[in-house]
């Protein structure tokens, strides 16, 4: 049910985009208007979410400890699954951004009854993930030719790295292909596993159809139903100069994957879609282990009541003499 | 419609599937054996605590406050804002469901609400609903949920019903941790009067008298007199047991469970034995006996006022440091909580081992070191007499407590000393230890007689890999460093490992441990006799 | 019964060589008693330190099902049923809920073996039903024998949580008891 109606929502939205670039009035709106509106709103959103986020303290001191402490010199701490010093945590920290150290752990069981569906299961979810995000990250990154000119080397570089292989024409981008096998074992994963599909709410299926909406949307403009890259250069040149124009040559292809886009960028702060940012402020991540050797703050440590050492031994004075153990007071 | 009488497997016919709800509805079957009863009102009284009347769960008036909406409502709002890490975790879980499969409860029960990502959910739903722009225009759509009286239920039965042991956190992604949730959770539950009498009842007690079972101060120094009585029957040497002694180097906490439970006890003749042997000047308190902090159980704010004693007592004795016994949760609170609480602890010293002179650099802000580190370092310095063929009726494995294993990282030191003290020892399955320890099934305050099943439920993954390591290698002692453990595992491997024993780690150095001046020993710490010298030499 | 399996009727060479099919059968219609997201993680995931309740249920109903063929050793019964009831008695089941497990295997093996459900397994005198319906009651009423064991046991683990828990009790302040004692 939930699959569905973000099915039909996100179709909802790429026929709405593909209306928009057909009719001429509609144009500049889903041109300029929407694109700013959604790169604002996400700009915007972002920072609040963040500041939010940030608005909040960090109380104690709560690492997640994944192995050795350091505590005597001569038992080897596990500097990065139990970082002590900021080092470590940076350490701990890019291994958890750049390779899911978390989630890998998933993977690692002995003693199977040889190989099941399960072992490649929870291997797969890393492996999916794993190429879902950098292959999207490339592709991002790959994007910015539409972005910038002259483009710059390393962008040019990037693409020569994507299109390795070099089969077919246009030649076939690696992370094209990884993107969308990704994304859709994603999905499939959802679909299919009782679990996931359990804990699943409409968000989740909603970003899945979405970012698979605007692969598919791009896909097909490079590969199947060529637009004039020409054109959308300018309208997208134009939107970072300022100087936004909705050349007559770019097709409604262009508008879906546009407008996808633009719900994406504007759906994104308010969504789970956050956790890009979530990921670098978690405080059982990236804090040190290092509660007992410096001293944390609470900015709101307030005081409570105590029940004081007098007041104890007031309370049983009698039996703390009959037991013959000191007292403050006789 | 069956001509003759029913046949039995008509029984079959029963409807033993589970209905397939949407879990977004609020029902839970108290079934009596899964929950914790209620706290009895004269402790909420004496702790200060809102709404202190007499209910129960099964009941069905919970005879919540009238504004208790507001009131929990108005709760989560200001641990928003107090805590990251609760806004963050209600914030980017992305319900992958890496997590699934990593609680014990759920592993045990296979009650999918146990899956860590919806035991949060459950609380995650009303955030969305209050608190997010979406949930208060969508509702249900944007996965917001209405807070109702049933929702508190749900809450009390699946909040008390985490051991709050962290293991999740170790496989999410981002590091969101269920404890935190759970303790949220209580936090607010609290705010209403839902407690259960298993934690409130030690917290009243320890926040009068020092300490759990509410032993008052000459009690507990006819435990400590028994203890040194047993001693010097077993060992022909007479150890002192100091308390509340002004002056002494170190002030020793200890879990109060060693002065009155078994197998705790035994611990307590170890360290006895082993500062007797290393001539150590210390001092227990009557007032601080206690480590446990079952404050950690309930809230932020109640962990603070029963941890407060320890600093308290350590400046008014004027000893130079801290040392702890052998506490899982009391270390989490040691650990991450008591220096920012109630510290700084700037009048105390940088621990320093009066033995070996090791200054312990990474205490130097709490001053409180584990007797793990303290004892590893002596064996370490060979400042120890060690016969490992005292513990040659053992052959143990060593159970990592949650909190030691993932709050702290004690795992080396424990294994360091075991394998000094004994010479059989074998590790449990490289996924049930360590940071992947599998929790005892009791901790977080949930060791008690009224939850039994769910307790036996939770802890069958540890249990399991108990098993496993009886039938291969023929172990026969889990080793542990938890005063939790040493209460909830003996039933839990009493119902799956028939004839497995527990022992806290300082009681085999304790057997081990030769003592200038002893008697030949005839027994282990347990009084059990141990075959003679000779006889052990031979195996 | 001993050594001998149940009889020398086809129905029990079917059975043996039909074995795959019908644990397979029968664990899936026990795991039916979980939720169902919770019965594939039961179900597939195989490592036994993070799947035990699946594991000792897949460990132990091949072995029951070469019991029933086979010996029919009281003390191998218990051993595995004790395992599988042992964990069904601390879950959310009724007596009867946690030992239908055993039951359900008549309704598998009538289903795998193309039995109709109506044919009686009792010997009917006279009746002409034949071998197969005589086969099919001694199966069946071993079926009910391992039943009555498995309840057997499922009451024996709730006893025994009874006493577990007055141990418990009273480990908590042994001491106490144990100063006492002394003079």
């Amino acid at each position: 049910m939930n699959a569905l109606g973000s099915l039909v929502l996100v179709s909802a939205l790429a026929g709405l985009g593909f209306a928009g670039g057909q009719v001429a009035g509609l144009r500049p709106l889903f041109g300029m208007i929407i694109p700013y509106a959604a790169f604002l709103t996400f700009l915007l959103g972002v920072s609040y979410r963040i500041l939010v986020w940030m608005r909040s303290p960090v109380p104690f001191r709560i690492p997640t400890t994944c192995g050795q402490q350091k505590s005597l010199p001569w038992i080897t701490p596990s500097r990065l699954e139990n970082p002590s010093s900021t080092l470590g945590v940076i350490g701990r920290m890019a291994l958890e951004i750049g390779l899911f150290r978390s989630l890998f752990r998933n993977t690692r069981a002995e003693l199977r009854e040889g190989p099941r569906l399960a072992y490649g299961e929870a291997g797969l979810l890393w492996l999916g993930a794993l190429l879902f995000h950098w292959s999207f990250l490339f592709i991002v990154l790959r994007h910015l030719r539409f972005f910038l000119e002259p483009v710059p080397g390393v962008v040019n570089a990037l693409a020569g790295l994507d299109n390795f292989f070099q089969i077919g024409a246009p030649s076939l981008y690696v992370t094209d292909v990884l993107l969308a096998g990704a994304l859709g074992y994603l999905l499939l994963r959802r679909l299919v596993n009782p679990q996931v599909r359990y804990i699943s709410l409409f968000a989740d299926y909603f970003a899945l159809f979405l970012l698979l909406g605007i692969a598919v949307s791009g896909i097909l403009m490079r590969y199947v139903v060529r637009i004039d890259t020409v054109a959308a250069k300018h309208l997208a040149l134009g939107l970072v100069t300022f100087s936004p124009v909705v050349p007559e040559e770019v097709g409604p292809l262009f508008f879906v994957h546009l407008f996808l886009l633009s719900v994406l960028a504007a759906y994104f702060p308010f969504s789970k879609l956050m956790h890009m940012g979530g990921a670098f402020l978690s405080p059982t991540r990236n804090l040190a282990n290092n509660s007992r050797m410096k001293r944390h703050v609470n900015p709101w440590n307030y005081g409570v009541p105590v029940h004081t050492y007098e007041e104890w031994e007031d309370e049983f004075r009698d039996k703390i003499k009959a037991a013959g153990l000191p007292l403050e007071k006789e | 419609m069956a001509e003759e009488a029913p046949k039995p497997e008509e029984l079959a016919q029963i409807d033993y599937r589970p209905p397939g709800r949407d879990w977004r509805e609020p029902a839970v079957e108290l079934r009596k054996g899964t929950f914790c009863y209620s706290a009895a009102p004269k402790h909420l009284e004496y702790l200060g605590l809102p709404n202190p009347r007499p209910w129960q769960p099964f009941e069905a008036d919970w005879k919540l406050p009238a504004d208790w909406k507001q009131t929990i409502l108005q709760g989560m709002k200001e641990r928003l804002d107090r805590f990251r890490s609760f806004r963050l975790f209600m914030d980017i879980c992305v319900r992958c469901g890496a997590c699934a499969d990593k609680c014990h409860f759920y592993i045990g029960s296979g009650d999918p609400k146990n899956m860590p990502v919806l035991r949060a959910e459950l609380m995650r739903s009303v955030y969305r609903r209050y608190f997010t722009a979406a949930g208060r225009l969508l509702g249900p759509l944007a996965g917001g949920r209405e807070l109702t009286p049933d929702v508190v239920k749900e809450w009390f039965y699946y909040f008390y019903q985490c051991t709050e042991c962290r293991r999740c956190s170790v496989f999410c992604p981002f590091g969101i941790d269920t404890a935190e949730v759970t303790m949220m959770g209580r936090e607010l539950l609290n705010l209403v009067g839902c407690n259960i009498n298993w934690i409130l009842e030690p917290v009243a007690n320890s926040y009068r008298t020092g300490n759990h079972l509410g032993i008052q101060p000459h009690a507990f120094k006819d435990s400590l007199d028994f203890a040194v009585d047993e001693l010097a029957e077993m060992t022909g040497i007479r150890v002192e047991a100091p308390i509340n002694r002004k002056g002494a180097e170190i002030l020793y906490v200890i879990p109060s469970a060693e002065t009155f439970g078994t197998p705790h006890y035994y611990t307590l003749l170890g360290s006895l034995l082993l500062f007797h042997a290393i001539g150590l000047d210390y001092t227990f308190s009557a007032y601080a006996s206690e480590g446990g902090n079952f404050g950690l159980f309930t809230s932020h704010e109640m962990m603070k006022r029963l941890n407060a004693k320890i600093y308290a007592e350590a400046r008014r004795l004027g000893v130079k440091w801290i040392l702890g016994g052998e506490c899982g949760h009391m270390w989490r609170v040691v650990h991450q909580y008591m220096d920012t609480m109630n510290g700084p602890a700037d009048f105390l010293e940088e621990p320093v081992s009066p033995i070996t002179a090791t200054r312990f650099e990474h205490a130097r802000s709490t001053k409180m070191v584990h007797i793990c580190e303290f004892t590893a370092d002596l064996i370490r310095h060979q400042k120890l007499r060690l016969d490992p063929a005292r513990n040659d009726h053992w052959t143990a494995t060593f159970h990592d407590s949650c909190n030691p294993a993932r709050s702290m990282g004690l795992i080396e030191e424990p294994r360091f000393i075991l394998r000094s003290v004994c010479s059989r020892f074998h590790e449990m399955p490289e996924n049930t230890i360590k940071e992947r320890t599998f929790c005892c099934g009791s901790g977080s305050g949930l060791g008690t007689d009224e939850n039994f099943e769910m307790r036996m439920r939770g802890g069958f993954p540890r249990a399991n890999a108990v098993r496993h390591v009886r039938d291969k290698f023929g172990v026969n002692l889990v080793a542990c460093v938890c005063a939790i453990d040493k209460a909830t595992l003996p039933p839990l491997l009493e119902y799956w490992v028939p004839g497995m024993n527990v022992a806290g780690v300082h009681e085999l150095v304790g057997n081990a441990l030769v003592v200038e001046g002893e008697k030949e020993r005839t027994t282990d710490l347990r009084g059990e006799s141990l075959k003679p010298k000779e006889e052990r030499a031979h195996e | 019964m001993t050594g001998a399996g149940v009889g020398s009727a086809p129905l029990t060479g079917a059975l043996a060589a039909g074995k795959d099919a019908i644990v397979r059968a029968w664990l899936a219609r026990t795991l039916e008693a979980y939720p169902e997201r919770t019965a594939r993680f039961l179900a597939q995931e195989g490592d036994p330190f993070r799947n035990p309740v699946g594991q000792t249920l897949k460990e132990a109903l091949p072995a029951l099902f070469d019991e029933l063929l086979g010996a029919m050793d009281a003390g191998r019964l218990s051993t595995l049923l004790d395992g599988i009831v042992r964990i069904r008695a601390v879950q959310d089941f009724t007596p009867s809920q946690a030992t239908a497990f055993v039951f359900l295997l008549k309704k598998v093996i009538r289903e795998q073996m193309d039995l109709p459900p109506h044919l009686s397994p009792l010997p009917l005198r006279g009746a002409g039903e034949g071998e197969g319906a005589m086969a099919l009651a001694a199966v069946e009423g071993r079926i009910d024998e391992m039943a009555l064991l498995a309840f057997d046991l499922f009451v024996r683990c709730r006893e025994q949580m009874y006493w577990i828990k007055a141990d418990e009790a009273r480990r908590r302040t042994s001491l106490l008891e144990r100063m006492r004692e002394r003079p």
